[in-house]
């Protein structure tokens, strides 16, 4: 792969929430047209980084540049303009319970108002022909397994063909079939659109397999960031930490 | 526990900074709501649907209520008018009761214990699934989305209601005056010299402000709701209190206001 620029930056970012501080200034570069991994231990501040580059939470200090503009200071009306861009694949999909599948996938371009109702109707058949949901357009959310509503959730984010997607614990909580399936979509993802993919996750397994840049938070502040052979081969007590416990807990489970 | 006993000044302190928090970030969320009904875009859809739930849905339970609440009022009633022999005063009191106080309280509480508890119940589950957090990743303003309409939805829909609790009571009440051995023309005759159309009016326009108390409120304990399983919970309960104490409230200030 060719060397690949810069798509969001990270600068010294704090956040505290009471007496507890789980950002201690975090810095990372993430990069454009690729799958970023952010792994950590639970509890380790991922989510909470995952929520600042969303614009979900804002940070006590530091600085959050989502290409040349920085978005941690900005007002809601230059944020949304950039989330427009964005897709986030929550962990539990965060799917509309009173809207069906297909509705739930068109919500993006339908209230922005962005794509004509029949250019959504294909591409909503589209992305779900492609995430193998075809044909469970009309089903409700309550009626879909755990795996469907990620699909499901991961066709919403996808819709407006954003420039960044981001996904928070992907294959928590799903089986090693439908695990396999989520890392495709991850990379296919990738080399279909070339959007830059943000995964936040703990999957050991994951990271070695799709990440194309890791990046290890511990205690609050970034301790790695590289390319999988590098995590792999650090000598950081906690990089290995991580590493062997990933591996132990696969053998046991294996 | 020990400490709060301890300690009341501080549980008094504190439980005041949060009152004083609460009522700012309840000021700033309803405002941006009542704002944002006339920002684009404009989906009507949402609106009606959450009218149809506000209005339509509660019909019954409104016309229930009052059509009891006028018959018994008329019942209690119709025994001390006639130690004085002013029948023909029962009929007025109900109707000018009915318009200026009993449809305009009672269909707020009854639409507060139907649909306020409902909304804070939806918006919190909404908000502890993430599906709010959804909404604003998308840009999809989540408070011109979920609040305005069902804001908008109150103020339209109690006084549409309470007019026909109001129609409905004076109804019920002339049932009982019949039956308790009233002339018609004794119930009826005079209501219209005594109940003004201001008294009517005046009833709907509290109304419209307890429509806008009970889906504020709900909205608000909904939208912020902390915690899982037992967050909703509590947001659901606590959205129902904090509604009936503003009815109440509101509707004394209202009244010392405008009669």
């Amino acid at each position: 792969m060719t060397e690949a620029a810069p798509e969001i930056r990270v600068k010294a970012l704090r956040k505290t929430f009471g007496e507890h501080e789980v950002l201690k200034g975090v810095d990372v570069t993430l990069l454009a047209g690729r799958v970023n991994f952010v792994i950590g231990r639970s509890g380790g501040g991922k989510s909470v980084l995952l929520k600042h580059l969303t614009g979900l939470l804002s940070p006590d200090s530091g600085e959050i540049w989502f290409g040349d503009r920085e978005i941690s200071s900005g007002g809601s009306r230059g944020l949304n303009e950039l989330r427009r861009k964005m897709g986030l694949l929550f962990q539990e999909g965060a799917l509309f319970d009173s809207l069906s599948v297909a509705e739930n996938v068109s919500f993006p371009p339908w209230y922005h108002g962005t794509m004509r109702p029949s250019e959504t109707a294909r591409r909503v058949k589209d992305l779900l022909s492609e995430l193998g949901m075809e044909g469970r357009e009309d089903a409700r959310v309550s009626e879909l397994s755990g795996g469907e509503r990620k699909r499901v959730a991961l066709a919403r984010a996808l819709i407006m063909e954003p420039r960044v997607v981001f996904f928070d614990e992907p294959t928590t909580g799903l089986d090693p079939i439908l695990s396999t399936q989520v890392d495709s979509l991850i990379l296919n993802t990738r080399d279909r659109t070339g959007a830059t993919c943000v995964v936040v996750s703990h999957d050991i397994a994951a990271v070695l397999t799709v990440a194309d840049q890791v990046s290890l938070i511990h205690d609050g502040v970034m301790i790695l960031t590289g390319t999988p052979k590098d995590f792999r081969n650090s000598a950081i007590p906690a990089v290995r930490d991580f590493i062997t416990g990933g591996e132990e807990a696969a053998a046991l489970g294996g | 526990m020990p400490s709060k006993l301890l300690n009341p000044v501080a549980v008094m302190g504190r439980a005041a900074m949060d009152s004083v928090f609460h009522l700012g970030r309840y000021s700033i969320l309803s405002v941006r709501a009542l704002l944002s009904i006339f920002l684009p875009p404009f989906r009507v859809r949402g609106y009606l649907k959450q009218m149809e739930s506000v209005g339509v849905d509660s019909l019954f339970v409104v016309i229930l209520t009052g059509a009891f609440t006028g018959g018994v009022f008329t019942l209690q009633i119709i025994y001390g008018f006639r130690l004085f022999s002013a029948e023909s005063m029962v009929g007025p009191t109900v109707a000018m009761a009915m318009t200026r106080e009993l449809g305009p309280v009672l269909t707020a509480l009854m639409v507060t214990g139907r649909v306020g508890s409902s909304m804070a119940a939806e918006l919190s589950a909404m908000k502890v699934t993430e599906q709010i957090d959804a909404l604003t990743v998308m840009a999809a303003e989540p408070v011109k989305y979920l609040v305005s309409p069902r804001i908008l939805a109150g103020i339209v829909m109690l006084p549409l209601l309470t007019a026909i609790s109001d129609a409905v009571g004076v109804c019920g009440g002339y049932a009982v005056a019949i039956v308790k051995g009233l002339d018609p023309g004794q119930f009826a005759g005079r209501i219209e010299d005594i109940v003004k159309l201001d008294d009517v009016l005046d009833g709907l326009v509290k109304s419209a402000f307890f429509g806008y108390i009970l889906t504020s409120v709900g909205c608000y304990a909904g939208f912020y709701c902390r915690g899982g399983a037992e967050g909703v919970g509590r947001a659901t309960t606590g959205a129902v209190v904090v509604s009936y104490v503003a009815i109440l409230v509101g509707d004394f200030i209202l009244t010392a206001i405008m009669f």
